[in-house]
């Protein structure tokens, strides 16, 4: 296989002409076309085998996460009006950053994959949420569905490798830069919101001039009004309906925006970072197939074991490799659907990566730092 | 004044709650509190006959009143799925406690008709479009009627006739009703009571029995001369099967007062599926038309066609492409499931047209 590479997309294909590529490229799970096509069938029939018994069950569950997320909101809000006293204070701040959570997660980021769209309820539908993040949704769904989740993993594709600050793979060029990433990653975990909010405006696409400045701009435009509608709420109005006591408004607000960034951060650094997770080459994905598609997702992804408030808090993304495959089923099923899909890893010999929050998180941190220095 | 004080706390609490609007929080205490979409919860199911029922509502804010004789979209979740579906209102547009009533015929296999009529509980909420139509009497409340209704057909009417009847105003009219039996004649016993009332009101009644129409039933010149002589004078209005209609509709237009029938009809015309795939495809907000063989999904279609709609990894994983149905049927080309509701969301990239279709792209 050739292994020249380069994060460039232009040099990639002149360099490999597509015709070898068909003849001498395998797969990275190692299955051969037949191998890949049965595994590819098995999924499929998970996927369809989900789809015809999703209903009113399901419907329920979302409609429940919604409620309490929102009452959790309120009762966290009004806690903090009394944050004076310190207990409010500690509880409000606790329920405003566990609805935000919610939010983000196991509601906003689910629904903009359209996980449930099925229900045809244009309040909880893809085309129309809008979550509590400064990133405006559109950008989100861009980046993140269709950039992130068809070019999962692909060095130079998936914009998500590393979000364009943080050298995760050998195989990206090292430079002096990557040396301070350890602090790279510890504020973009803190400000994680905003990382994913100018995600998405690709600056570096701007400077190599593969991106016009308009384009930029508008997107800019668009997260400083989303963003500033978000900064005037939480750190203006709130604060001030509390009149004097408008200090823990404003200090609640911000840990529950930060506990929220942080844990965001971490599951998702956890879904695709840890060792033993593997990330591919553009020629790795020519002419992939359905069944390599499949394949790809679970060896670009890991679990993380954990209770099921955990699974819940973590919008399920816990079942990392199950959103992958199916990253518009409802994210409640993907708690019934992991042993299913391991047992069928394991059976065609492709490597499933499922640990502890504590494991995964310690590699992740191993390896920012590991690639903080060259090789 | 005092608008511009609402206008500011509306904007306030839109600003608290965003990026969700205020309702998402007021529903948490009252459902019915919406200034964004209407709902309306089930305050009593009345059975009319076995396999119908009366449905009263207590419409939430935002509902407008309708004038007789009009139908309202119900939406309802069933199986965790939102099926809307048009009802004509039975009750008249003001009642005193304020609430709306449909009358539901289930039909066989029919999805939200046997919900509605055999599953549905008081207290449910349910989603409400506005009053639409105009299968209404207009400024002809006070001229001499004729109605002919078959079956459920005959909602809107009793609709308009609760209406002349609480306004109280000398009734000159004739209905003529057909249904399967005497028991599956919804309002039979309150249109003979009316009739009691209004000795200027008729109304005669046919059992058509469940099979072909039995001749001497039949919607002939010669029937209308005996029931009503003068129907020819009357403005009419005629609700229920299309055999019915059609043949009210050769009657009038015979006659030359094709003008003096007003028609209504439940069920769409078929036009769409019927296994025939192949059919023009419309994308309404680019004016462009493009023909659809059925199997090719309607993105490339669309791009062929010139248009390049938003997508991202056209294979169906990322919903980028969705796009809202107008009317038609699309097959879903990964499960062969078929969309035809409109306002439907439709998965260009996977979709393919059945027939003709048109899309708000
Ligand atoms: C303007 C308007 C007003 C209406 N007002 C009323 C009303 O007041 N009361 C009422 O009961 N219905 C009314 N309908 C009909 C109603 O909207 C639904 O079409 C009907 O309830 C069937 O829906 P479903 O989901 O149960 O059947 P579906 O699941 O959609 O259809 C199942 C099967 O039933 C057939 N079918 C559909 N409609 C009918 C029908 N009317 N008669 C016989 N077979 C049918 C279909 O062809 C299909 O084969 C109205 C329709 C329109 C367009
Ligand atoms: S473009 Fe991906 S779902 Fe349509």
């Amino acid at each position: 296989m050739t292994s020249t590479l380069s994060v460039e997309r232009e040099t990639d294909h002149t360099i490999v002409p597509i015709t070898t590529l068909r003849t001498v490229h395998q797969h990275p799970s190692g299955l051969d076309a037949d191998e890949l096509e049965a595994f590819g069938k098995l999924m499929d029939d998970l996927r369809n085998e989900i789809i015809s018994n999703r209903g009113k069950a399901d419907a329920d569950y979302i409609h429940r996460v919604i409620a309490v997320q929102r009452r959790l909101e309120v009762a966290g809000r009004l806690a903090l009006f009394a944050g004076v006293f310190p207990p409010f204070w500690v509880a409000g701040a606790a329920m405003l950053s566990t609805a935000k959570i919610l939010e983000n997660m196991e509601i906003g980021h689910n629904v903009m994959h359209g996980q449930w769209d099925w229900m045809r309820d244009p309040e909880i539908h893809s085309s129309t949420w809008e979550w509590d993040n400064v990133c405006p949704s559109d950008q989100w769904k861009h980046s993140h569905n269709e950039i992130h989740h068809t070019w999962t993993n692909v060095i130079g594709r998936d914009r998500d490798v590393g979000y364009g600050i943080l050298r995760i793979d050998e195989r990206q060029p090292w430079s002096k830069v990557a040396l301070g990433q350890p602090v790279y990653a510890a504020v973009l975990a803190t400000l994680f919101q905003w990382g994913v909010a100018l995600h998405d405006v690709e600056i570096e696409e701007v400077m190599k001039g593969r991106k016009t400045k308009a384009d930029a701009k508008a997107q800019l435009a668009a997260i400083a009004k989303k963003g500033g509608r978000q900064l005037l709420k939480d750190y203006v109005l709130f604060p001030a309906m509390a009149g004097p006591f408008f200090l823990p408004v404003l200090v609640g607000n911000l840990t529950a925006n930060v506990v929220r960034n942080l844990w965001t951060f971490s599951i998702i650094f956890c879904g695709h970072f840890p060792d033993g997770v593997e990330r591919f080459t553009e020629e790795d994905v020519v002419d992939e197939s359905r069944g390599g598609w499949y394949a790809r997702q679970v060896l670009g992804s890991a679990n993380i074991e954990g209770s099921k408030v955990f699974h819940i808090l973590s919008g399920n993304l816990s079942h990392q490799i199950e959103h992958h495959l199916f990253p518009d089923l409802p994210s409640n099923r993907y708690g019934e659907l992991a042993p299913r899909v391991r047992a069928i890893c394991e059976q065609h010999g492709i490597p499933y990566n499922s640990r502890s929050f504590s494991r995964q998180f310690g590699s992740v941190i191993r390896r920012i730092a590991r690639r903080a220095l060259p090789g | 004044m005092f608008t511009t004080v609402l206008e500011r706390t509306a904007r306030f609490g839109a600003t608290l709650s965003s990026p969700l609007p205020v309702d998402a929080f007021a529903r948490l205490v009252d459902p019915l509190w919406s200034s964004t979409v209407c709902r309306a919860r089930v305050t009593r199911i009345m059975r009319e006959t076995p396999d119908s029922a009366s449905i009263v509502l207590r419409p939430g804010r935002g509902w407008e009143s309708h004038q007789a004789g009009q139908w309202i979209a119900v939406g309802v979740d069933i199986d965790g799925v939102r099926h809307r579906r048009p009802y004509s209102l039975t009750s008249v547009p003001v009642r005193a406690d304020g609430c709306i009533t449909i009358t539901v015929q289930a039909v066989p296999d029919g999805v939200v008709s046997n919900f509605l009529v055999h599953q549905l509980q008081v207290g449910e909420i349910v989603h409400l479009d506005p009053p639409n139509g105009d299968f209404t009497l207009g400024s002809h409340s006070s001229s001499p009627l004729l109605f002919i209704t078959g079956g459920s057909g005959v909602t809107p009417v009793m609709g308009m006739l609760r209406t002349l009847d609480a306004a109280d105003v000398a009734l000159d009219a004739v209905h003529l009703h057909y249904a399967a039996s005497p028991d599956q004649a919804i309002f039979a016993d309150e249109l003979r009571r009316l009739a009691v009332r209004h000795s200027g009101f008729g109304f005669k009644f046919g059992a058509t029995g469940t099979g072909p129409i039995p001749p001497e039933l039949a919607l002939t010149t010669r029937r209308l001369d005996a029931l009503c002589p003068d129907w020819s004078a009357r403005e009419t209005w005629i609700c229920g099967p299309a055999p019915l209609l059609a043949a009210a509709e050769a009657i009038w237009e015979s006659a030359g007062i094709s003008d003096q029938l007003h028609s209504e009809r439940f069920q769409p015309s078929l036009t769409a599926t019927n296994g025939t795939k192949a059919g023009i495809v419309q994308f309404l907000d680019s004016g462009v038309e493009t023909p659809g063989d059925g199997i090719r999904p309607l993105l490339e279609l669309a791009e062929e066609a010139g248009l390049s709609p938003k997508h991202g990894c056209r294979m169906g994983i990322c919903h980028t492409c969705v796009v809202r149905l107008n009317s038609g049927s699309v097959l879903d080309l990964r499960d062969g499931r078929i969309q035809s509701d409109e306002g439907d969301f439709v998965q260009i990239c996977v979709s393919a047209p059945c027939g003709d279709v048109s899309l708000e792209l």
